[in-house]
């Protein structure tokens, strides 16, 4: 499959889900995938085909919890929600972020 | 993530599988919904979405399959490595597999017959309380040897410790009429011989008293194995006529599977009708006597030699030091092999726990001898738990080949312990 520019870089999408579920609380997979890309005015964009996979592993870690329910327009969605384990895991994704781009962004400062 | 999630997941797959579609079938429905909104026909719009989720069904089975697959794969890597230890120590192995093997196989081997001959209880209720009696006089030379129809009579007239005291010789039929002729094992029993076992028939009735009296039409008790094998266990094989040595039968019940007395072949019992003695022979009868409440095996043997004694004054040229013993069915069947089995299942105990101790000392030595290997394993990275995994899985292996080749032992060793023993009933 071809890379496009778009593409979310190798685990990350686990921080950008865990930061979308933090703020927006109880969500469907397809709301995490819509709310990535608004937010981020489509910059990044979540293929389904990674995102189920990491939502499931999510889930089997405790990150989050997942249960079923109706949406507003009177669908079966799956509902995933943040555990306290998730949180903890939240902040910790965060700061490795943190440290990846500080590094990164000092390397192509002085390199 | 635990491997019995894992494991869990593949055991309710059609759970997972069936989330998974409903949550995918919501994803794509709502995807073209949006592209709809967007200006695309509802058909175009399908497609998009199902593409864009492309294989992701397949890429999960194949993660999960992969997940199962690397773990069961780890496991066998352990196995193998354990092997290759092994057999790069044949000297150790070959030492721990042979004592593993002796004092398992050892163990199996008496245990077998152990639980066969002891521990199973006597298929009768109340069976402390049946006894056998027997014959012994010197011209017969036998400690329990059979009895005559008049010692019999004798016993049933003149003894008084007894509830139900019955005979039983053992007889050999050709059986015919309706299929081919066959060889059967009889026994023939007096009238009440099931009521004193206190055992009932399958189907129909046993004897009815005052049936071994002479000039009664014969009849016969058919085993569940015998009904079974020729007549199909049709009801209606009761009532019916069948030819033992050539002389009509009426077969009046069937006793059930489980029934057995003396020999296991057994499977058919006829009236033994004791026609009045005119003279104290010949001897081919046996007594199997239920003692009455209160009454224990000595009360019941000071009795029967009281009796023995009279019987041997009237009878001075018939008997010399005539005897009539009394012993507890149990003994009777297991006979002198009880004592014998119990000090043999000791000492096998003994052999395993010995062998236990070696095998355990030898892997302590082994132990030591390897905590090179071991120290250098856990500086290139080896985790603990991985560790002790495989010298786990390494006593395992050793263990498992020991064992086996002990069931190998016991099972040629319980032939032969039941070679010297044809004769006795169990």
């Amino acid at each position: 499959m071809a890379k496009s520019r778009n593409d979310i870089l190798q685990g990350t999408l686990a921080l950008l889900v865990l930061k979308t579920l933090a703020s927006r609380g109880r969500m469907h997979g397809y709301g995490i995938t819509s709310h990535i890309q608004s937010v981020t005015r489509e910059l990044l964009r979540v293929e389904e085909g990674s995102l189920y996979p990491a939502l499931h592993r999510m889930e089997q870690d405790g990150w989050v919890r997942a249960g079923w329910g109706i949406t507003e327009k009177k669908r079966e969605a799956r509902f995933y929600s943040l555990t306290p384990e998730g949180r903890r895991q939240l902040v910790r994704e965060e700061e490795s972020w943190a440290r990846l781009t500080d590094g990164v962004s000092r390397l192509l400062r002085y390199a | 993530m635990g491997w019995y999630r894992r494991l869990w997941n593949l055991a309710r797959r059609d759970g997972v599988a069936r989330d998974i579609d409903r949550e995918m079938s919501f994803h794509i429905a709502e995807r073209v919904d949006e592209l709809v909104a967007s200006g695309m026909s509802g058909k175009e719009a399908l497609r998009t979405a199902k593409r864009q989720f492309g294989n992701y069904c397949f890429e999960r089975e194949r993660t999960r399959d992969m997940n199962i697959a690397i773990r069961i794969e780890s496991i066998a890597k352990d196995i193998r490595y354990a092997a290759r230890g092994l057999r790069r120590n044949p000297g150790f192995t070959l030492i721990a597999v042979t004592v593993l093997a002796l004092g398992i196989g050892a163990n199996t081997a008496v245990f077998s017959v152990v639980d066969g001959v002891l521990l199973r209880a006597l298929p009768y209720p109340d069976p402390g309380r049946l006894v056998m009696v027997f014959d012994s006089f010197q011209q017969q030379g036998a400690e329990r040897g059979p009895a005559c129809v008049a010692d019999f009579l004798d016993w049933k007239a003149r003894s008084r410790s007894f509830q139900g005291l019955d005979a039983v010789g053992n007889n050999r039929f050709t059986l015919t009429g309706d299929g081919e002729a066959e060889q059967i094992v009889g026994l023939g029993v007096t009238a009440t011989f099931f009521e004193t076992l206190g055992v009932r028939p399958l189907a129909g009735r046993t004897f009815a008293s005052g049936e071994d009296q002479p000039g009664r039409t014969p009849t016969v008790v058919l085993s569940e194995r015998l009904w079974r094998r020729r007549y199909a266990a049709n009801p209606g094989v009761l009532g019916k006529v069948v030819a033992l040595n050539g002389r009509p039968f009426t077969v009046i019940g069937v006793m059930p599977a489980g029934f057995q007395f003396g020999q296991r072949e057994v499977e058919a019992w006829t009236v033994l009708t004791l026609d009045p003695p005119t003279r104290r022979g010949p001897f081919f009868l046996r007594g199997i006597a239920r003692l009455k409440p209160g009454v224990g095996i000595e009360q019941a043997s000071a009795g029967m030699q009281a009796l023995a004694n009279q019987i041997q004054q009237d009878h001075p040229r018939d008997y010399t030091r005539l005897r009539y013993p009394v012993a507890g069915l149990r003994e009777v069947m297991v006979g002198d092999v009880r004592a014998l089995l119990w000090i043999l299942s000791g000492a096998v105990l003994l052999v395993l726990l010995i062998a236990v101790s070696n095998v355990a000392s030898l892997m302590l030595a082994r132990a030591t001898a390897r905590r090179r290997e071991i120290a250098i394993r856990l500086s290139i990275g080896a985790g603990r738990a991985h560790l002790v995994r495989q010298l786990m899985t390494e006593s395992l292996v050793l263990s498992l080949i020991g064992g086996a080749v002990g069931v190998a032992l016991a099972a040629w060793g319980v032939a032969a312990l039941h070679a010297p023993r044809s004769a006795a009933p169990r």
